[in-house]
């Protein structure tokens, strides 16, 4: 059975490809704003809202993000910083701040984040 | 009133569809829940999102006890171990009182689906997704599931229904989605799904798609059952009925 397809309204795709290494050179506190933003903004492109209204606040479960949508997200992460979050971390996530907080850490405990940031700021040795 | 167990290899599924806001004709009791599901309905912001917590929530207690002739409030909910890590978030269980049953539980935009058996079961229910979502979770699947997609017309509707089939049988495992999705098949072919599980797609409306797994390799039948709003408010609620509330009967 086929039934008509809804149109789609789609926000612009939220942020570049691949801004992982510019976000690894980023000052730690720029990098946790930054990051907060692009879940934010990807949170927002998933469930078709601007990133405005996703409230820093609530669980991803309580703004709308369910497994497929979670999933959908997970992905778009993954392709944009180059790390593989867990998808049940995305999916028990208490608020935005936390998811940010481990993407950040996903990005700079992998091999080439601990490279760079190394030449990039040798104070953090 | 009481309502009959479910016999062997079946379940009952009861689907609740969430009124619009402001509509709703009577008041939910959330002294019925317990403290943790109290707390998770106070923090969720937005209206729609409590209303439908509270009402799967509230639903739950009231479909459970009403099986098990008790109070709601006299059910004890807890998790059992997750069998990849043995952390407490596996399967969802009655602590008390102490009873063969078995429940599942499911919400996701504006429906919420319960199954009850007395064999391990997972339900899982599904607004039906988009196509970019499907675009892009379509190369998580498992390879056949992946081949299966890519020979038939592109259709979201078959892509949610496969995935509700996947995390039935997830919820079902008491794994969740923390086993990748990549290793089980739970496509269209029910010869090569896997061996020990019974899966059943539950028609739901429209906007949704849901399935059913059930543990067992006898042939399983579940009973849909309309679960109204007006059975689960704090005043003179609409009984629950297990022959008026029925709607299909389905069998794997």
């Amino acid at each position: 059975m086929s039934r008509p397809q809804e149109p789609e309204p789609r926000l612009p795709p939220a942020a570049p490809p691949s801004s992982g290494p510019a976000l690894r050179h980023a000052h730690p506190a720029e990098r946790g704003r930054l990051l907060e933003d692009l879940v934010r903004q990807e949170i927002g492109y998933v469930l078709n809202c601007p990133p405005a209204a996703v409230d820093r606040h609530q669980t991803l479960t309580d703004l709308g993000v369910g497994s497929m949508t979670g999933l959908e997200l997970q992905r778009r992460i993954a392709a944009v910083l180059a790390i593989e979050p867990e998808l049940t971390f995305i999916l028990r996530a208490p608020d935005t701040g936390t998811l940010a907080r481990y993407l950040d850490r996903l990005l700079t405990s992998s091999k080439a984040g601990t490279e760079q940031r190394d030449i990039a700021d040798p104070a953090a040795k | 009133m009481t309502l009959p167990i479910p016999p062997q290899s079946s379940a009952d599924l009861w689907i609740l569809r969430q009124p619009p806001l402001g509509s709703c004709t009577g008041e939910l009791d959330l002294t019925e829940l317990d403290a943790a599901e109290q707390s998770r309905a106070g923090t969720c912001r937005r209206e729609a999102g409590r209303l439908l917590y509270s009402s799967a929530h509230v639903g739950l207690r009231r479909v459970l006890s009403a099986y098990l002739d008790v109070d709601p409030r006299s059910l004890r909910m807890g998790r059992e171990a997750c069998p990849c890590c043995d952390e407490p978030h596996g399967r969802p269980v009655l602590e008390a009182p102490d009873t063969p049953l078995h429940f599942s539980l499911s919400h996701s935009n504006g429906m919420a689906l319960i199954g009850v058996s007395t064999v391990p079961i997972g339900v899982d229910v599904e607004k039906v997704p988009t196509t970019e979502t499907v675009r892009v979770c379509t190369p998580a699947l498992h390879p056949d599931e992946q081949r299966e997609l890519a020979a038939g017309p592109q259709d979201v509707v078959v892509f949610g229904q496969m995935w509700t089939r996947k995390e039935a049988y997830l919820k079902g495992l008491g794994t969740g989605l923390g086993r990748p999705l990549a290793y089980d098949y739970l496509g269209a072919d029910p010869a090569l799904r896997p061996y020990g599980w019974e899966v059943i797609d539950v028609p739901c409306g429209p906007q949704h798609v849901a399935a059913a797994a059930l543990r067992g390799t006898q042939r399983a039948r579940v009973r849909v059952h309309w679960l109204a709003m007006e059975t689960l408010y704090k005043d003179n609620p609409a009984p629950l009925d297990h022959q008026r509330s029925l709607l299909a009967e389905l069998a794997a």
